[in-house]
């Protein structure tokens, strides 16, 4: 057997490397994308969840103003909330106006307690199981979501995929979570 | 070696149990009920088998009632969300499980609905379902009737949900007991009819003996008839989860503090 040549080894052994190197980013680049999709999925499911509640609000405010019509204040304060958590596009700033809502809604549920006749609505009843529902699957929706998010960053933050990553420009998502004191957002005086 | 593998293990454990805060009971072999909390009677019990066995086999949806003893501390969403979706309660494809959780002892229930019953069963409606049906019950602390009430409500709503009705629908009214006994007479009254042919048929010569396949025959019509409800009885082999399964859940559903 004829004897390779030290250039023809070295070329070889270049060629192969550089297949390997091919394979290797195609299955990274292919994993990486399946990945950010999942996070895609998901954030479209806390959409879907967030625009749900959006829906339901005027029913609410509307079956509300029907007992309690002079506390405009709380009523001012939900369409504000709501009008921010549908202009909202970052995750964390959705994430921030939805904290807002919740808590503007947990107050309008603490006033409710106060009109008995609004209590025993049946409307009023239905949204209010509607509007438990939406929360509790918001709540699943986001942890869903954070941990999605949390498993893609995590691989495009290591070794090896943080070369593919810098180099197809996969970059990190948002969590969907709220900034420190974003749940007292909206100042309240209790004394009214 | 094992001390190797158990100090693997161990780590392991300790953030699977940091993780999920709580743990989930498995289920028995009575996929449809498991009643770790002993509130519910044998005939609930067979009766919901038998019924959610049934509703798999048509609409490939599955309704599952669990009662447990603690939720350990977590919230009866999380504990319902976390259950329906380990039991994989449903179809894969579907998503149509459905759990009715009750914890008894912290007074506390649940109906986890996938979302693929959602479009009939939505918050607002199960939460009327349950105030409506079963409120005065649970208030009272009685989960079993609660449940009786409230559990051929949901049926026949997720039946609906596929453009069917419930089967042999007066099986619904099961509560009242009288079913069981009326059955009895039946069956009783059956079987001295083919004593009586038999014994009719012994006395002739066995040279016409055209009763004996006859009987064979007719008897074997009412037991195959009769194959769905002789399962009833709680016979373990086949009580378990039939077809389906691997379904998951989103947080709808609506639940009660009483």
């Amino acid at each position: 057997m004829k004897k390779l040549s030290t250039g023809k080894i070295v070329l070889i052994s270049l060629a192969s490397i550089f297949l390997i190197l091919i394979l290797w980013s195609i299955g990274s680049y292919n994993g990486l994308v399946k990945s950010r999709e999942t996070v895609t999925g998901q954030q479209a499911n806390i959409e879907t969840q967030l625009q749900r509640r959006v829906d339901l609000i005027p029913n609410l405010v509307n079956t509300v103003k029907g007992y309690a019509s002079h506390e405009t204040q709380i009523m001012t304060q939900i369409s504000e909330a709501r009008a921010k958590l549908s202009g909202a596009k970052s995750m964390s700033s959705k994430a921030e106006a939805d904290t807002e809502l919740n808590f503007t809604l947990s107050r309008l549920l603490v006033i409710a307690e106060n009109y008995p006749e609004l209590k025993a609505d049946a409307q009023f009843k239905q949204l209010q199981d509607e509007l438990a529902g939406t929360e509790n699957r918001i709540a699943v929706a986001r942890n869903d979501y954070n941990n999605a998010a949390k498993s893609y960053n995590q691989s495009i933050k290591t070794f090896p995929n943080i070369i593919f990553a810098n180099l197809f420009g996969f970059s990190a998502e948002d969590y969907f979570q709220a900034a420190q004191g974003a749940e007292k957002a909206p100042s309240v005086d209790f004394g009214k | 070696m094992k001390k190797s593998r158990f100090t693997l293990i161990l780590p392991i454990l300790c953030i699977w149990f940091v993780i999920s805060g709580f743990s989930l009971p498995d289920p028995t072999s009575e996929f449809y009920v498991n009643d770790f909390a002993n509130v519910l009677t044998n005939d609930l019990k067979n009766y919901i088998c038998q019924k959610s066995k049934e509703l798999c086999d048509q609409t490939s949806a599955q309704v599952v009632a669990v009662t447990v003893g603690s939720l350990e501390g977590a919230s009866i969403d999380d504990y319902s969300l976390q259950l329906g979706r380990k039991w994989q309660i449903g179809n894969k494809d579907k998503n149509n499980g459905l759990l009715i959780l009750i914890a008894p002892n912290e007074k506390k229930m649940k109906c986890e609905v996938g979302p693929g019953l959602e479009g009939r069963l939505n918050d607002a409606k199960v939460g009327r379902f349950i105030d409506e049906y079963s409120a005065k019950d649970f208030k009272n602390g009685d989960w079993n009737a609660g449940l009786g009430k409230l559990y051929p409500a949901l049926v026949k709503e997720v039946y609906a949900e596929y453009g069917k009705t419930v089967p042999n629908a007066e099986a619904a009214t099961f509560a009242k007991n009288g079913n069981v006994y009326k059955m009895i007479f039946i069956l009783i009254g059956v079987s001295a009819i083919f004593v009586i042919i038999f014994l009719i048929s012994k006395r002739k010569n066995s040279k016409d003996n055209f009763f004996i396949p006859f009987l064979l025959s007719m008897l074997d019509i009412f037991l195959s008839g009769r194959g769905n409800g002789g399962s009833s009885g709680g016979s373990g082999g086949n009580s378990g989860r039939n077809s389906s399964g691997g379904g998951s859940f989103s947080g709808g559903g609506a639940s009660r503090d009483y």
